[in-house]
């Protein structure tokens, strides 16, 4: 930023001292050009212009121009003057001009049948604090409000947040939570989809839509209620698959892998009813499939049909692309040639509440 | 400000260089420069302080055709006792004769004028009360000159010529001088074409250089043996320095003289009187 304001503030005093310089050069030539040749006219009328007039010329012109009046609002220019170099080829040829504090004015004019040239020089003297301090604080201001802009969005940013204010959100907040959802993956576009088309049905308090984009992206499950929050969206699920699920969950923190293998059609597992068997007796399970568990273990059928509900239920409320993560992933046990399952997401996103 | 959140990177790219480009022209709006009108005095003076600072701003002021010696002429004035114990400063000037007006005369704008009296009575025929004649001179000859045949008072000889003339009809040798010959020899206006000049010194180098084939002037303007030349008058006015009546003190009157006779040259071959009041 300080970078961004020196160069700013060089590129102000380039622009307006040239400028300013060539707009004063601009009017004194003008100026020069209507009054010089009737004087000088006048002045040569009797005199042969030998060196002793043009000397004397020279003095009075001289003394004539040797303060111009410059006014402006700021004064970058402290003083310029005029100096009168001579006639023709007899005008004194000073060293090339400084630009552009220093500038050559050449007058054209007919004396009697003669065309003339007057040679001047014009050069001025900057105010070096006004000029500093003008141009720093404007190119100041410029950089602070350039830093302020707010960043740009890329297209679909701008569809979603004009999708958020349509429902009310206001802008500001509409923004934040676009910045907060950046970049804008397919799972993050699904999350936005996901809470406007909530926000539209009235599922969701449009105040909400903030703290709802922002919650973790986790799977919380709740024993007492046989419900999951994914995402801040709650889903009850019927007794028994939730109770599968919570398994498949208990599983896979357990230990780091997770995988459940699928029992074979003959033999049912024992171990995995044990667990299901004590999920479901503390927390309200149905009689029936207590019973069923405890006469004959898990069964691969039963396993395979309530994986298919809980993917059912959770692709319902919250769509394929964000239900994925949180169902199951498998892959073949090459020794049994039988399926291994568990929950996709690691373990750090699964929470479980008992 | 919607458009503002919601912008792309393109609106915000424009939008930064808008805001430079509006900073950028505040900054030229602030800075941007105004010449004031300049006010050009004449240069045609010039002028030298005697030194003498009790006579503050009295300044001594004389106004010649001519450039010759000015410089010389101011330095002598500004050296005297008498004009220093009077004068802070002396100015010469070579004021054009056409810009001289009725109201320098009545104001007494100079101490001494040197021009003709009939020129001067033409702008204010009283002219008497406010001047008088400091140094005067005998009638002198004029001639028609030219670098090729002599001049002959015919209108065959103007046939085709080319005349040189001054533009400004004040100019007794270069313009009425020559209108008057002409006429008063019959020579028609359509005979010969004139060709007008500011001033001498580009009309003695146009004749010299053969751009024009006649022009009139005293004899001793040019080398004789390279000129035809034939008397136009021998009874021409010569212009007469003119002194403000109130300036009375007979030193600086004595004073002005000398300094004038610096100008000897130009009056070669004319007898020049000076006033008889005045005792040197």
């Amino acid at each position: 930023m300080g970078a961004a304001w020196l160069s700013l503030s060089i590129v102000f005093i380039g622009i307006s001292l040239s400028s300013a310089f060539f707009s004063i050069s601009h009017q004194a030539h003008q100026q020069l050009d209507s009054q010089m040749p009737e004087r000088l006219n006048d002045a040569l009328r009797y005199s042969p212009g030998d060196s002793d007039a043009i000397a004397n010329l020279a003095s009075l012109i001289n003394a004539d121009l040797e303060q111009l009046r410059i006014e402006s609002r700021v004064p970058v220019i402290n003083q310029c003057r005029i100096d009168f170099l001579g006639i023709g080829d007899a005008a004194d040829k000073p060293a090339p001009v400084r630009f552009p504090i220093e500038k050559l004015i050449s007058v054209d004019w007919a004396h009697g049948m003669l065309q003339e040239t007057a040679q001047f020089r014009l050069s001025c003297e900057l105010a070096p604090l006004p000029v500093l301090g003008v141009h720093s604080a404007l190119a100041l201001l410029a950089v602070l409000m350039l830093f302020s802009m707010p960043a740009s969005l890329g297209s679909t940013e701008r569809d979603y947040l004009l999708a958020l204010n349509g429902l009310g959100l206001k802008h500001q907040l509409a923004h934040r939570v676009i910045l907060a959802s950046s970049p804008l993956t397919a799972r993050q576009q699904a999350r936005l989809a996901l809470v406007i088309s909530r926000a539209r049905n009235g599922q969701l308090a449009v105040d909400d839509i903030p703290g709802m984009v922002a919650t973790p992206d986790t799977i919380t499950f709740s024993h007492a209620t046989h419900s999951v929050t994914v995402l801040g969206i709650n889903i009850v699920l019927s007794k028994t698959p939730y109770f599968y699920y919570a398994m498949y969950a208990h599983l896979r923190k357990q230990n780091g892998e997770g995988w459940v293998l699928n029992p074979a059609i003959d033999r049912p597992d024992p171990q995995y009813a044990t667990l299901l068997l004590d999920l479901m007796n503390r927390f309200g399970g149905h009689q029936k499939a207590v019973n069923d568990l405890r006469d004959h273990g898990v069964r691969a059928k039963i396993l395979d049909q309530n994986r298919n509900k809980i993917k059912d239920e959770l692709t319902g409320c919250l769509g394929e692309t964000l239900a994925c993560d949180f169902l199951f992933e498998t892959r073949r046990d090459n020794r049994s040639g039988r399926h291994l399952y568990r929950i996709k997401c690691p373990p750090e996103r699964i929470i479980v509440n008992t | 400000m919607p458009w503002l959140i919601s912008w792309s990177s393109r609106t915000r790219l424009i939008t930064g260089v808008l805001i430079i480009f509006v900073f950028g022209n505040v900054s030229w709006w602030l800075t941007k420069p105004d010449v004031q009108a300049l006010n050009l005095q004449s240069y045609y003076h010039y002028s030298c302080h005697t030194g003498d600072t009790r006579s503050a701003g009295a300044t001594l002021r004389l106004l010649l055709v001519s450039t010759v010696q000015v410089g010389e002429i101011a330095e002598q004035l500004c050296d005297s006792p008498s004009v220093s114990r009077h004068y802070e400063q002396v100015v010469v000037s070579w004021k054009p004769r056409t810009q001289l007006t009725a109201s320098d005369l009545v104001n007494e704008t100079y101490d001494v004028i040197w021009n003709r009296e009939h020129f001067l009575r033409g702008l204010l025929p009283d002219f008497e009360r406010y001047y008088e004649s400091l140094l005067h001179f005998d009638h002198y000859r004029v001639y028609w000159l030219s670098l090729y045949s002599e001049p002959v008072m015919s209108v065959d000889y103007f046939q085709g010529k080319r005349i040189g003339l001054l533009s400004d009809p004040g100019s007794h040798t270069h313009h009425v001088l020559p209108i008057t010959s002409l006429s008063t020899n019959n020579i028609p206006d359509g005979t010969y074409s004139a060709i007008y000049f500011d001033e001498t010194a580009s009309l003695y180098q146009s004749f010299l250089q053969g751009d024009v084939d006649l022009i009139t002037g005293g004899s001793s303007l040019l080398p004789t043996e390279s000129v035809f030349q034939t008397e136009l008058t021998d009874n021409a006015t010569a212009a007469t320095f003119f002194v403000r009546s109130g300036l009375q003190d007979p030193d600086i009157r004595c004073d002005l003289i000398e300094a004038l006779e610096l100008l000897k040259p130009l009056w070669h071959g004319i007898q020049a009187h000076h006033r008889a009041s005045i005792p040197c």
